[in-house]
């Protein structure tokens, strides 16, 4: 397929896929972790998460610009040397199909408890993979669609069900945040709960997709994507707090599926709408695991492209085999959280880090080679795409 | 050939989950293999540490006379309209599998609207059962807790006005603030919010059967897990005023023209403050009255300034005495250590044990009485 | 690759066009060695066929053979006098004989053989297709005005030149054509045109005589509307054209004719707006139907698969109408329409999800209907979709969503039934079915009738036999009705089929199991794209200039842009839409005077 056949994705579209690439697997976790270590300063806490994310991803974004028309699995080894940019390649595929392996555990432990307490975990597993991979399976155009179409409606129904939430807030007082704050556990607990911004380097992979001329404005977008969610996420932590309390959160396994399962309706068909709302999540955790299966399988061709080229269908159905099989180690909802905290957190956080300033510093150092890079692509390079 | 394979892959995958979701029916359960429960008693089982679950449910002929026909077939017919099995075990889930075996369908507890704790529950049960309710999936967090002493059967067995299963009447009663006399409904979530957290304590709505019927006018405070005791009519009253949970409350000044009011007081603003290891709580209530009797024809803005005086005193002190049975009781019925655990963290974690702290509480209590209707005037 | 692209596989899956025309052409001597050797080996396969003492079929053969013989003389001769098979010699008893023993043995085809002229007779030949040309012409115009022509010295002064002379001076008919291949002539004529033969003219004139045997034009009868225009197609291609022209007077509407089907010769016309109309478009059209290799072109369905980027998808991607008006409205806005000949219904291209919930109805009446009526075809097509599913959902798998109440009412139907909910909805789907597809075949009067006998009685006696519970009745009926609110036929069939995958689905997981299958079906509208159009734009790709006139509509003022997603050469389709107009004096006068009463 020539680059002129290249699927191509308008801003808004790379926004909501980079957007939906996180908050999948953090959401029912928040804000317990904050809470638990820095009590009713949390919201602090979050807010810095948001300011390094948006610092992070600005420099994510600087590293795809880098060679703006090439994947960074697609340019890395060229860039860094084989074995480096190897290692990168296969670090950013386990690193997806882990998060995507961690986000159905956790999806599938909450539903499993709360709707379909004899369905094995498996099943459950099973069927949001298979769905995630169909909705990836059309290739980015078609998953853009996909999110752009499907997250409208969720957005209209969470935002009903937080603001039912709100009425059952008893103590408005603990709506302001309090002014002590200990600077230690808050960064610890802001530490943990990262996690909620675990993912947004899908757009080292989605970058050359977006259309010609359009790139900063999905740079701009992506900003306000992340902006927003921080904007809903301190709603959702007001709202929290303001019901339940600092101390009965941080004894809350899923403060979000409780804040919704406090919801009763009267007078409708459906009484328990904070309930059905869990299930709708299911909505974003699929958008969250299909973007993580489809850049893994496109940085597993763009790994294997010079010992053997795969095609896509084969590196998805691939990369959705191995998120099944992980997620079936995981034994309990309590070793998904632990393996969150000790490995996807730091290892995540630290790639952030490292990759960007490694890629920039190199850049910088040889010149010569970005150049022959960036035009070889504009060339026409072949990409193994969709 | 690629494709090809692809499709062949496709078609096994196919085959394979059609197998595979075929081969089980999980959590397929048509209503009529379950049995609904509605309610749940706790109540000590024959040693301290076991305990005794009652599980109330519908019975068919309940349910068909419940669809359509509504209270054409009357209350006193020939088969029961609700049954109730036990269980009695160490733990909820000893008591539930026992209980499950004396009935030949799924006790689904996903419809349960209420849970009804013993007042003679010990502690550590309570503890333990909390934790358990906790941790069942499919019950969520909405369902009313009411305490009671009297004995299971004659809570769910008694006598119904209106044509109902008693659990949904007691959720019907709770879920209406504003068709009580005492807003003293309490769901899981919020009896959650309280057991077991340090700086406040529970309240219980106590249902208490009589012959005339159920009656919801008491309250049962415990202190952490531990039942404490019940505070009859009167105190039950001033609780709801001083919690800012009274709807239907009537206050009578024969002093002064006879005046009566209907008070409402929803509305309690607590804050709490330390200074040299004394705590110092503030309890603003907003009450709203309307005047209902008065033994002069008309009235006028004296009489009324003298009567919002009166009544806010006498609010005032009523409240201040409840307060201060509950110190003397030592349960923190409005949370002030929570409160002020959230204003001033520092303080309050230097009390070693709040329940040392609570009985030396500085109370203030002030009462802003607005009498907003005068009554149809002659 | 954007607009209107074509995937790759495509172009691998096509077969390559090899139709004759394509091929490089054939010497005539090739040619007629190929017919003879194709009529060789006709009788050697009879011969081997045949047993030793079946006299009949000795008969038959000799027949066979002497008929081969008739047509192989005839062809010789003609090759000998012009040189070719296909061309016509000039020698009207050639073109008899040949005419004779080919298509002329089957009766409906009429040879006349006639002079030119009253004194100086030249000898000619008329061949038509008795019913499909108009006879009045054949007689009156032709036939009556060759034979009392009495200049046709003129025509044997330059025979060559003759049919020129016959064309200016002699017949009447208005649409006269000239043609000298034998294949064309051919098709012509079986198409109903009258074909002249002239001694010695090696041109044809081919009289259009077509007469069709048309149906009046009359009220459309699956799109029906209240308030709009009530006419609708015929089966005649010509008649369509016309009725397209009624409606865009614009000499920039274009039709583009060509003929597909090898056996049918179905003529094809695209319409569109020439500047109006995305030229890549009308081109991926012409192309993709030049290319389509079958034998017939009945129904137009026919050429579907070539005009669909994923025909296999459940999902109709062309749109079929069958009113002008609202053919005309999709052109002026930028489509393209494929007319197909002795089809009513005209397809539009290309279309998104959305258009197949669009009627003229919306457009005919104001915004706050059309609003009102689109959000009423959702709500059926989501009732029709979900209800069965959820309920099975609602009450087996998830029942701690319902209200208790209406949870204790639901259980207290099903108390004694037998079945469980899956069931119940199969068996009532089953029954609902069956009564729509015998009630869509039956005759009108009697289809009226079975339907409703059919639905109280078997709804009746199915609940009172404690089969399936008496709310099973309203959900089904609601699904039947719900999915059926969708304004084009053809939009109900994928629902009806996907309806099955989520009742599956909910069967095993749910609430859980719907959302995943929902979800799978966006995946697949999302990944659907049609000439190059995303099918579920607006809402994927969020379009927001598109989303004005989609499951609500906006007032007409503030639809002053064509469809973004159709790139049209012109945006903008109205403007100065005049929202305050300012009085004329004389009306200010009058009004002010009014003002006191």
């Amino acid at each position: 397929m020539s680059s002129q056949q290249l699927p191509r994705i308008s801003a808004g579209q790379f926004a909501t896929m980079v957007t939906a690439g996180y908050t999948g697997l953090g959401i029912f976790y928040f804000p317990r972790d904050v809470v638990s270590f820095a009590g009713r300063a949390g919201i602090y806490g979050l807010w810095l998460d948001g300011l390094v994310a948006l610092g992070l991803m600005r420099l994510t974004f600087r590293l795809s610009r880098v060679v703006p028309s090439e994947t960074f699995s697609g340019f890395a080894p060229e860039l860094l040397s084989q074995p480096v940019g190897y290692f990168f390649d296969a670090f950013m595929v386990a690193y997806h199909v882990a998060l995507a392996a961690s986000a159905t555990v956790l999806i599938s432990m909450v539903l499993g408890n709360i709707f379909l307490p004899s369905t094995p975990i498996w099943a459950i597993d099973g069927c949001l993979t298979a769905t995630s991979a169909y909705m990836a399976w059309a290739g980015v155009a078609g998953l853009a669609r996909t999110l752009q179409a499907s997250y409208l409606p969720l957005l209209i129904l969470s935002t009903l069900s937080i603001s039912l939430a709100a009425t059952s807030i008893t103590h408005p007082e603990l709506l302001v945040p309090s002014a002590h704050v200990a600077i230690v556990p808050l960064l610890e607990g802001s530490y943990r709960q990262f996690m909620i911004f675990l993912g947004f380097q899908a757009s080292t992979t989605l970058y050359p997709f977006i259309r010609e001329g359009d790139r900063v404005k999905a740079e701009r977008y992506s900003m306000f994507g992340l902006i927003g969610i921080v904007v809903a996420m301190t709603f959702q932590y007001e709202v929290i707090m303001g019901v339940f309390g600092p101390e009965m959160v941080s004894t809350l396994r899923w403060p979000l599926a409780s804040a919704y399962r406090i919801i009763s309706l009267s007078g409708f068909f459906i009484s328990k709408l904070g309930t059905l709302l869990i299930v709708l999540w299911t909505i974003v955790v699929a958008g969250f695991l299909s973007i993580r299966l489809w850049c893994a399988a496109h940085d597993l061709s763009s790994l294997m492209r010079k010992m053997r080229p795969v095609p896509y269908g084969w590196a998805l159905g691939l990369m959705a085999a191995a998120s099944f099989g992980f997620a079936l180690l995981f034994p309990n909802a309590k070793v998904a959280d632990l393996f969150n905290e000790r490995w996807l957190v730091p290892v995540g956080l630290g790639y952030l880090v490292v990759a960007p300033l490694t890629v920039l510093g190199v850049a910088s150092l040889r010149r010569q080679r970005v150049l022959h890079l960036r035009t070889l692509a504009e060339r026409g390079k072949e990409y193994r795409s969709p | 050939m690629t494709k090809r394979l692809t499709r062949w892959l496709a078609a096994f995958l196919t085959l394979a989950t059609l197998t595979l979701t075929l081969a089980g029916c999980w959590d397929d359960i048509p209503l009529d293999r379950r049995t609904l429960v509605l309610g749940m008693g706790f109540y000590p089982g024959p040693t301290p540490d076991m305990v005794t679950v009652y599980f109330s449910f519908p019975t068919p002929t309940g349910l068909t006379s419940s669809n359509g026909a509504g209270s054409g077939g009357g209350g006193g017919g020939s088969s029961p309209q609700f049954s109730s099995v036990s269980g009695t075990g160490y733990s909820l889930s000893q008591a539930f599998s026992q209980a499950q075996a004396k009935v030949g369908r799924d006790l689904y507890l996903g419809h349960t609207v209420l849970l009804v704790f013993s007042t003679k529950l010990p502690a550590q049960q309570f503890k333990l059962l909390d934790n358990a309710i906790d941790r069942i999936g499919t019950l969520d967090k909405t369902p009313f807790v009411a305490a009671t002493s009297a004995p299971w059967d004659t809570v769910v067995s008694v006598k119904m006005v209106q044509e109902e299963f008693p659990a949904l009447y007691y959720e019907e009663l709770f879920s209406c603030p504003r068709c009580t006399q005492f807003a003293l409904g309490t769901r899981l979530w919020q009896t959650s919010t309280r057991l077991g957290k340090s700086g406040v304590d529970l309240v219980l709505p106590q249902l208490s059967p009589t012959p005339q019927g159920p009656k919801v006018d008491q309250v049962a405070v415990y202190r952490d897990y531990q039942y404490v005791g019940t505070w009859d009519h009167r105190q039950t009253t001033d609780y709801a005023l001083a919690a800012g949970k009274s709807r239907k409350s009537s206050l009578t000044f024969p002093d002064h023209w006879h005046a009566t009011f209907d008070a409402v007081a929803d509305k309690m603003q607590l804050s709490a403050s330390a200074r040299d290891h004394q705590v110092y709580a503030v309890v603003t209530l907003h009450v709203t009255q309307t005047l209902v009797t008065l033994d002069t024809t008309k009235e006028n803005a004296q009489q009324l300034s003298v009567l919002s005086r009166a009544s806010s005193q006498q609010i005032a002190d009523r409240v201040l005495k409840i307060l201060e049975l509950s110190q003397k009781q030592n349960v923190d019925v409005l949370g002030v250590g929570r409160q002020l655990s959230w204003t001033n963290p520092t303080e309050f974690y230097r009390f070693k044990n709040w329940h040392e702290e609570y009985p030396h509480v500085h109370w203030t209590v002030h009462c802003i009485v607005r009498i907003n209707k005068m009554g149809d005037t002659k | 690759m954007w607009p209107f692209s074509r995937p790759n596989h495509r172009r691998k899956t096509l077969p390559k066009a090899k139709g004759t025309r394509r091929k490089p052409p054939m010497t005539d001597a090739e040619r007629a060695a190929q017919q003879l050797s194709e009529n060789i080996s006709t009788a050697e396969q009879t011969l081997v066929d045949i047993s030793p003492v079946n006299t009949t079929l000795l008969t038959d053969l000799l027949t066979e053979t002497s008929t081969l013989q008739k047509r192989l003389e005839s062809l010789a001769k003609e090759l000998q006098a012009s040189g070719s098979v296909d061309t016509f010699s000039g020698s009207v008893e050639l073109a008899y004989n040949r005419l004779k023993n080919t298509i002329g043995q089957s009766p409906d085809v009429i040879l006349r053989r006639f002079f030119i002229g009253k004194d100086v007779q030249v000898p000619a030949l008329m061949a038509f297709v008795d019913g499909l040309a108009e006879s009045q012409i054949v007689d009156q115009d032709i036939l009556t005005l060759s034979q009392e022509y009495d200049q046709a010295y003129r025509l044997t002064q330059d025979l060559s030149k003759a049919h020129q002379v016959v064309h200016d001076s002699v017949i009447a008919p208005g649409h006269l054509t000239v043609e000298t291949s034998w294949e064309k002539l051919l098709i012509k004529l079986t198409s109903g045109n009258a074909i002249i033969f002239i001694e010695g003219c090696p041109s044809v004139l081919v009289a259009d005589t077509v007469k069709f045997p048309a149906r009046s034009i009359s009220t459309p009868t699956t799109e029906r509307t209240v308030l709009g225009s009530q006419e609708a197609f015929n089966e005649i291609m010509l008649t369509q054209m016309n009725l397209l022209r009624m409606r865009l007077k614009t000499p920039k509407l274009h039709f583009d004719q060509l003929s597909v089907g090898t056996l049918s010769h179905t003529n094809i016309a695209i319409a569109h707006i020439e500047g109006l109309t995305n030229p890549s478009l009308v081109s991926a059209v012409k192309q993709r139907l030049s290319v389509a290799q079958v034998d017939t072109v009945q129904t137009g369905q026919e050429v579907m698969p070539y005009l669909t980027d994923r025909s296999s998808s459940l999902f109709p991607q062309i749109r079929r109408s069958e009113r002008p008006d609202v053919v005309a409205r999709e052109l002026a806005l930028g489509k393209a329409a494929v007319l197909v000949d002795n089809s009513p219904f005209v397809l539009i291209m290309p279309n998104t999800l959305m258009d197949f919930y669009q009627t003229i109805e919306d457009y005919v009446l104001n915004s706050w209907y059309a609003t009102l009526e689109r959000l009423i075809r959702f709500l059926g097509l989501f009732l029709g979709l979900l209800l069965p599913p959820l309920y099975i959902a609602l009450t087996s798998v998830n029942p701690q969503l319902l209200p208790t109440k209406l949870i204790l009412t639901i259980a207290g139907s099903r108390v004694g039934l037998p079945l469980p909910p899956v069931f119940e909805v199969m068996t009532m789907w089953a029954i609902i079915e069956i009564l729509r597809e015998a009630s869509l075949r039956l005759p009108k009067e009697l289809s009226t009738t079975l339907g409703t006998v059919g639905a109280i009685v078997v709804g009746t006696a199915i609940v009172k036999a404690g089969i399936v519970s008496p709310l099973m009745i309203v959900i089904i009926t609601l699904t039947a009705l719900g999915l059926f609110t969708s304004p084009s036929y053809e939009m109900a069939v994928p629902w009806r089929v996907l309806f099955w995958l989520l009742v599956t689905l909910s069967y095993f997981l749910g609430i859980y199991g719907i959302i995943l299958g929902l979800l799978a079906i966006l995946a697949h509208l999302a990944s659907l794209e049609n000439f190059g159009v995303p099918y579920l734009s607006p809402f994927g790709p969020v379009k927001p200039r598109d989303l004005k006139d989609s499951l609500v509509r906006f007032p007409e003022p503030m639809l002053t842009k064509r469809p973004s997603i159709l790139a049209p050469l012109q945006t903008k389709k109205s403007s100065n839409w005049n929202q305050n107009p300012d009085p004329s004096p004389n009306l200010q006068k009058t009004r002010q005077e009014r003002w006191d009463d």
